[in-house]
């Protein structure tokens, strides 16, 4: 029972980190948001029996994506990207969305899952023996993705603008004057030459 | 002992507003981003729920490899803004057309 009741407010909070997320005007406060909804997520997941993803979704996320984002969103000016909110396109964006909202609560509600009472208590153990385990192939994918996006990370950002080239800019055309030219050069003395090396 | 449908209705709200999110911000690249994680969120939060009540290990797991794939494309998406930034001096997606002219 008090599970119920921490799960409710748990959901609650949630629901209002993502509404934050989503309506903030500034990106910064949006962040801020996803922070809060990430960890309200961690302590939902503890109440699922997953308490080592809690702890993951916490250190990489919050600890690491969100900085980044964060870092991003400082280096750029992402609020001055100003998006035309008239209220024909709220209305028109909020209706299919509660639609869409209310299908999936209506088709979640009327099916009947295979729920095993209790539940199931699981340790890192268990999560570390089917890493590398039966889905070792798949762990080893994923560590190489994240190689490729660590060289891409750091490799991306120190391209160097390509120079824009002028308007008015007129590439000088080549022709025979230009292109060879033919210089007439006194051929000196073998003995001068000798000399001059031996100084 | 938490239902499994008060989850997936959970989940089920954070997917549309995050689909709402990326169709309100489809201009700002950053909140784009942003809002996309946000879907993440509700999908792990439907196969944490689904783990603990098949009880299944292969659920956590999913969602192991769901996080290392976000982190990766959220670190290769930002430095691509960066490097967009730093070319166009705006992360507004309707100024970014260099493809089409």
């Amino acid at each position: 029972m008090i599970e119920n009741i921490i799960f409710y407010a748990i959901s609650s909070v949630t629901v209002a980190a993502t509404l934050s997320v989503v309506f903030a005007r500034k990106s910064v406060y949006a962040i801020m948001g996803m922070v809060l909804a990430f960890f309200s997520a961690a302590t939902l997941w503890v109440l699922l029996n997953a308490e080592f993803l809690a702890m993951i979704l916490v250190v990489v996320y919050v600890g690491a994506v969100m900085v980044l984002f964060l870092f991003v969103v400082m280096m750029t000016d992402a609020d001055t990207v100003h998006h035309k909110s008239s209220k024909f396109f709220s209305v028109i964006l909020a209706i299919p969305s509660f639609a869409f909202l209310l299908e999936l609560i209506i088709v979640t509600s009327k099916t009947n899952y295979k729920v095993i009472d209790g539940g199931a208590a699981f340790d890192v153990k268990a999560i570390g023996a089917a890493l590398f385990g039966e889905y070792i192939y798949a762990t080893e994918v994923a560590a190489v993705i994240l190689l490729v996006a660590i060289i891409a990370a750091i490799a991306l950002p120190d391209i160097k603008p390509a120079e824009k080239l002028e308007d008015d800019f007129e590439p000088e055309l080549a022709n025979k004057d230009n292109r060879l030219r033919l210089v007439k050069m006194d051929t000196p003395d073998k003995e001068q030459n000798l000399e001059e090396s031996a100084q | 002992m938490i239902d499994l449908k008060d989850v997936l209705v959970l989940s089920s709200i954070l997917f549309t507003f995050g689909i709402a999110g990326v169709i309100m911000h489809r201009r700002n690249l950053v909140r784009l981003l942003m809002c996309v994680e946000l879907i993440l969120l509700a999908v792990n939060i439907n196969f944490v729920a689904f783990s603990n009540s098949m009880a299944d290990i292969s659920g956590q797991v999913f969602v192991f490899f769901i996080l290392t794939i976000a982190a990766a494309e959220s670190a290769v998406g930002l430095a691509l803004i960066i490097t967009l930034y730093r070319e166009h001096k705006t992360v507004d997606l309707d100024k970014l057309t260099e493809l089409r002219e």
